[in-house]
């Protein structure tokens, strides 16, 4: 009995793998035309708590996802706030009393000077706080120095993180912890282009729909074990 | 319930109303003075915020995590038309950021980057839609034309060729552009609340006042085919993951037979 139930776990391990595998996907595809997006893949890991095979492994297959951070193209806009990074680093925003890393994007004034994302999140200065910018024409050196009208008024922060940090909010103390990423560079008037590819994002969509499929035979034939031993056993007596 | 569908669903959702903005910006290629509204595409994560302890963050993994992207919009109201010659000296056009302030109904400021003027029936100049400017500017009825300096002086012509100078037309800028709100009938106004600086034109960069010429829209016509195209490829995308979501959930379904 005890292998098949291992049969029956594996298969709903199948199953909701397969689902998730879809979500990823999902995601990435929705994201295919924001700037500066990172796509997520998804893999899938067995640790059997045992090397004896000769028991069904009670750990079941888990679905991690992570971000491939790899930089993609920067695309030419001309707009003086657009903001992409070359190389391995990031901005970081502030949400409310949370803080969040940015591959850059198409930015705007907000209110009281400050420099906010399509979601409203500020961007920091690299010795902490808001940047605020005035009416003035803004420049952005590589290095993160903000120009208005060619007198330094600020700089922004390029920090370094890491596929943990990316895509999850983090607190004050965290984000105070981050070091300067040295060898990023700030670009202005570009941006950087969504990592995702369609094509790509297509064939993981059958993959993961084969693979539920299969879950789904693996129930059924535990399905058939079942009656089977049930109209058997009941024949007999 | 699959996190796919309404993944899918937000982004269906996000990419019409980019197609709708789109539109509306290819529509008005001819509106003189136009702004595009440009499109913003932002990710939006589902992630919970740092998992305190193993079993929060186990939890957080065997949910499916929705999330998907937000669209907004920006009308770009700096980024000025072309100015074009017009056939009438009554119009006149903005050659830089500022606007001309207009005293609107109920209290209400409104925005103007220029038009055709004319003169209302107590002698005062008002720019389209009878909403005169906050530069109140009487017009005499002995005047025969009118001459509009690029500082934005106002000079009557009178029938005995004298030059009387009737005042000048002043120039506002709202802090941000997020101060500037579309009203009705195709005019801005400005966000309650906001502040207005006024300069009088050349100043801070607002601009020159340019009499007989008209701004074109600030629509590119190639661009904004090119972004339909990708726009419409995107929408399809997500069409797709939604029809994979429903054969999962038929996948479901079926299992007891």
């Amino acid at each position: 009995m005890g292998r098949n139930m291992g049969l029956l776990e594996t298969a709903a391990a199948t199953l909701i793998g397969g689902e998730r595998k879809i979500d990823v996907a999902a995601r990435n595809v929705t994201n295919v035309n924001t700037p500066a997006y990172k796509r997520e893949v998804s893999f899938t890991s067995l640790i059997a708590d045992s090397a004896d095979y000769s028991v069904p492994p009670t750990a079941l297959p888990q679905i991690f996802s992570i971000r491939v951070l790899a930089q993609s193209p920067l695309m030419e806009t001309g707009k003086a706030l657009d903001l992409a990074i070359n190389g391995d680093g990031f901005l970081l925003l502030r949400d409310g009393d949370r803080f969040a890393l940015s591959r850059g994007g198409q930015f705007d004034v907000g209110q009281g000077g400050t420099l906010v994302d399509p979601l409203g999140r500020i961007v920091q200065q690299a010795t902490g706080g808001d940047l605020v910018i005035g009416s003035g024409a803004i420049d952005f050196l590589t290095d993160g120095t903000v120009l208005e009208d060619g007198s330094p008024i600020g700089s922004v922060g390029i920090f370094e993180g890491d596929t943990s940090d990316f895509g999850s909010t983090m607190t004050e103390a965290r984000a105070t912890a981050l070091a300067e990423a040295p060898r990023a560079e700030l670009r202005q008037g570009m941006l950087e282009r969504s990592n995702v590819t369609l094509s790509d994002e297509m064939v993981e969509l059958m993959r993961a729909q084969r693979q539920v499929e299969s879950g789904a035979q693996m129930v059924r034939a535990y399905d058939r074990l079942m009656n089977q031993a049930v109209t058997t056993f009941s024949r007999s007596s | 319930m699959n996190g796919a569908f309404e993944i899918g669903a937000v982004s269906l959702k996000s990419h019409q109303q980019a197609l709708e903005a789109i539109a509306n910006n290819v529509s008005n290629i001819n509106t003189p003075g136009f702004k595009r509204e440009d499109i913003r595409f932002a990710e939006v994560m589902a992630v919970q915020p740092e998992p305190l302890t193993e079993t929060q963050r186990r939890a957080a993994e065997a949910t499916s995590q929705a999330g998907g992207v937000r669209m907004v919009s920006r009308s770009m109201y700096s980024e000025a038309g072309e100015l074009r010659p017009s056939s009438s000296l009554m119009d006149i056009a903005i050659d830089g950021k500022g606007f001309i302030e207009l005293i609107a109904p109920r209290g209400e400021t409104f925005l103007w980057r220029g038009g055709r003027l004319s003169v209302n029936r107590d002698g005062y100049l008002t720019a389209d839609g009878g909403f005169p400017l906050r530069s109140l500017i009487m017009v005499p009825d002995d005047a025969t034309a009118l001459q509009i300096e690029p500082d934005g002086v106002v000079i009557a012509l009178s029938e005995a060729s004298e030059r009387i100078e009737l005042g000048q037309i002043m120039l506002v800028r709202p802090e941000s552009d997020a101060d500037i709100l579309r009203a009705s009938g195709g005019m801005l106004k400005t966000a309650e609340g906001a502040r207005l600086i006024e300069t009088t034109p050349s100043e801070d960069g607002n601009g020159l006042i340019a009499q007989g010429m008209i701004e074109g829209s600030n629509v590119d016509m190639t661009g904004s085919m090119v972004e339909m195209l990708i726009l419409q490829r995107a929408y399809a995308a997500s069409a797709q993951v939604i029809q994979a979501a429903d054969q999962l959930s038929s996948i479901a379904n079926n299992l007891q037979r």
